[in-house]
């Protein structure tokens, strides 16, 4: 396989970049990723078959199938990301992100409030308004700064 | 598998220090080391928890703790050895490694690995919480209904137990899918699925049972947290027996889960003190796809004693591990057969594991038979057993991964008289702590008691494993003592103290933000131990005589592949 290299650079490359270059010593023989999930599918479906035949009840039937037929989708998942985007483009690395932190206190308080009371909830909704605030804010910046790189 | 086309970084977007910045970081180099870091801390309190208990059963009668105060530190230190401890070291080795060893310049969706880190410390903080509220969670670590509702379990520590859990789980699927992501989505050019590193191999069926089982115990929760707002859910029995297969469909494969990577942390070691390749690397990738599905369908010989399940479906399935795990034996035996041994103390502790780990192995296989299972089940036996299987075996090889990676990840190296201190310690405190508890348990020592009576044939040998559990306590502080003189000392490490394999040995110590740039390429990748392979092609240009050079190829030019990546805050 070449590795795709989009056309023309890109907002913040250097031409003389050098760049990847095309896939080397790719061996005859190769285990696609999705081939992995699917065969490791493949096995849990077995071992679900293999189950029903012992007549296990059905609550095990039903974790156990449902837990194989997850594994599939992932499976395809894969495959479907392959083809879809086999050029995944330039890498966004994205730095600070204090909205992540205050997603993960807002799910946290929100789950409390099982305990503490619905209360709770609602002030977990300060922090999931400023999460979401604040990547609102750091996506409009991130275009501003694609746009700013592409005009100049 | 993804290409992905160079781009620059941009200059003054490199991270600074900080702690704020650190804790926002989406560096999955600082994100494994925060993992790990809180792990190891969570390690530390639940080992003392733990040690608690043994000063409790040193002597028979002792009053130390009170029965209610034995079962909430039994819980606390069940749920948060594996859910806060163990589990977390073994993706968060992942989160760290894996985007270096195949060559990738950051983890896959980097804010989601975050957000996993962050689920998984509340989830930390709330059960700690759990723990030091007043009549907390005592209900074991696996929260069996009807004992968990609101009836039996009042009070808020169970609720706040069940919360910590669901966000802890929820942080780790979340990591094992960025792990799992990257490996099948990021690798560099050349680095084909079968020409990872043992150690990424053995992530993929972690992240891969993780993905499947996990969410299982979150659905678990779910009915707790129902059961706790309505108790009359659980008045129909088909919602407790729900609740016993849900929580151990998650409850087994868990145990692979803590223990995979860890095969994986032994197997680079070996083959690198070894000074070989690894041994049958192919068998054992396919065979820990086996291992890894056979270990999900195994769960149900946990309920042998129960008469809800077949048992002889589990039971079959539980013997038919043997198969997989001897494959991974015979690469491990394999490897260092024939090999020249070098013993720093990242080799002592994979050496030890391989006899421990298999006293916890082929112990479960006797557990896995529903005969003998009948006459151990619930006793000391089977608290041998996993603690074999989980400390001396998994913790050995943890410990094995940190003295190897550590200069890989901090650029100084371990001291090394401190850490054969700290596995001497570990072997005698483990095995000491252990192994008498094989002979409790066939005496009919039960777990969960918190005294025994003087005249029950108990005390002597109780007394050698609390001893033992001091000598373990010993042993931490031998490593957190090596940690503290390594660090005044920094030694500084080189790329590559060891003579490593797998391709995060070509890079600096500590990596660069993107773990490889200019001056660290990505070379060529025909094998899963590209450095080796380096290494190997240039002793073996220097032995060709110039004018034999002359006239042949040049094989082992590196890229120039810089690999530098720009930041898009």
């Amino acid at each position: 396989m070449t590795a795709p290299v989009s056309a023309g650079p890109r907002p913040g490359q250097d031409e003389t970049q050098p760049r990847r270059p095309a896939e080397p010593d790719r061996p005859r023989a190769t285990l696609r990723p999705w081939t992995v999930v699917a065969l490791w599918a493949a096995m849990l479906g077995l071992l679900v078959v293999l189950d029903a035949g012992f007549s296990n009840n059905t609550v095990v039937l039903e974790v156990s199938g449902s837990s194989a037929g997850f594994v599939f989708l992932l499976a395809g998942a894969v495959w479907l990301d392959r083809r879809l985007r086999p050029d995944r483009g330039y890498l966004r690395q994205p730095t600070r992100v204090g909205s992540v932190v205050l997603f993960a206190v807002a799910v946290t308080l929100a789950w409390l409030g099982f305990t503490f009371g619905a209360w709770l909830m609602m002030v977990a909704a300060v922090p999931f308004i400023a999460a979401v605030g604040l990547e609102a804010a750091a996506r409009r910046r991130e275009k501003a700064a694609r746009r700013d790189a592409l005009g100049g | 598998m993804t290409a992905e086309p160079v781009v620059t970084a941009a200059p003054g977007q490199e991270e600074t220090d900080g702690l704020v910045v650190w804790l926002q970081t989406t560096d999955h180099k600082r994100i494994g080391i925060l993992t790990l870091g809180a792990a190891f801390v969570l390690f530390l309190f639940d080992g003392m928890l733990g040690l608690t208990m043994r000063a409790q059963l040193a002597r028979p009668g002792q009053h130390i703790l009170s029965a209610q105060q034995y079962n909430q530190v039994f819980t606390i230190h069940g749920t948060g050895m594996i859910g806060l401890a163990i589990t977390p070291f073994a993706l968060g080795l992942g989160v760290y490694l894996i985007p270096l060893q195949v060559g990738a310049p950051r983890i896959a969706a980097p804010r989601v690995t975050l957000l996993g880190y962050w689920c998984y410390v509340l989830g930390a903080v709330t059960l700690v919480w759990a723990f030091l509220t007043p009549g907390g969670a005592a209900a074991g670590w696996w929260g069996y209904t009807p004992l968990s509702s609101s009836i039996y379990s009042p009070g808020p520590g169970m609720s706040l137990w069940v919360a910590g859990v669901f966000l802890a789980a929820s942080g780790m699927i979340l990591q094992g899918a960025t792990v799992l992501w990257t490996i099948l989505r990021m690798r560099a050019p050349g680095v084909t699925m079968l020409r990872i590193p043992v150690f990424a191999w053995t992530m993929v069926v972690t992240c891969l049972m993780t993905l499947a089982s996990f969410p299982s115990l979150l659905t678990a929760m779910g009915v707790i947290t129902a059961a706790r707002i309505d108790p009359g859910l659980l008045a129909s029995n088909a919602w407790n027996l729900a609740y016993e297969n849900l929580f151990w469909f998650y409850g087994h494969p868990v145990v692979y889960v803590m223990f995979f990577p860890f095969v994986g942390c032994v197997a680079e070691v070996l083959a690198v003190f070894s000074g070989r390749r690894f041994f049958n690397y192919t068998g054992t990738a396919f065979s820990l796809l086996a291992f890894a599905a056979l270990s999900m369908a195994v769960w149900g010989h946990h309920l042998f004693i129960s008469g809800q399940q077949v048992n002889d479906y589990f039971s079959l399935t539980s013997i038919l591990l043997t198969i997989p795990a001897g494959m991974e034996y015979f690469g491990l035996l394999g490897t260092i057969a024939g090999g020249r041994l070098r013993y720093p103390t990242a080799m002592l502790f994979a050496l030890a594991f391989i006899p421990q780990f298999l006293i916890g192995g082929l112990t479960g296989i006797m557990l896995g038979t529903p005969s003998v299972d009948y006459a151990v089940n619930n006793s000391y036996f089977v608290v041998a057993h996993f603690h074999y299987t989980l400390f001396a075996g998994s913790v050995f090889g943890f410990f094995a991964g940190v003295y190897f990676w550590w200069p890989k990840a901090t650029g100084f190296l371990l001291d090394e008289r401190a850490g054969r201190l700290h596995f001497v310690l570990m072997v005698i405190g483990a095995n000491v702590t252990y192994l008498p508890m094989f002979g409790l348990g066939i005496k009919g020592m039960p777990r969960w008691v918190v005294t025994y009576p003087a005249g029950a044939g108990f005390s002597a040998l109780s007394l050698i494993s609390s001893i033992g559990a001091g000598v373990i306590g010993l042993a931490m502080m031998a490593f957190l003592y090596n940690i503290y003189i390594s660090a005044r000392q920094k030694k500084p490490a080189t790329a590559d103290p060891w003579g490593g394999h797998s391709l995060e040995w070509l890079t600096s110590s500590p990596p660069p933000r993107f773990n490889y740039d200019a001056q660290f390429p990505i070379p060529r990748i025909r094998s899963f131990t590209p450095a080796l392979d380096l290494r190997e092609r240039q002793r073996e240009r220097q032995r060709v005589t110039p004018s034999q050079r002359a006239g042949r190829p040049v094989t082992d030019t590196v890229t120039t592949d810089t690999r530098a990546y720009r930041d898009e805050g």
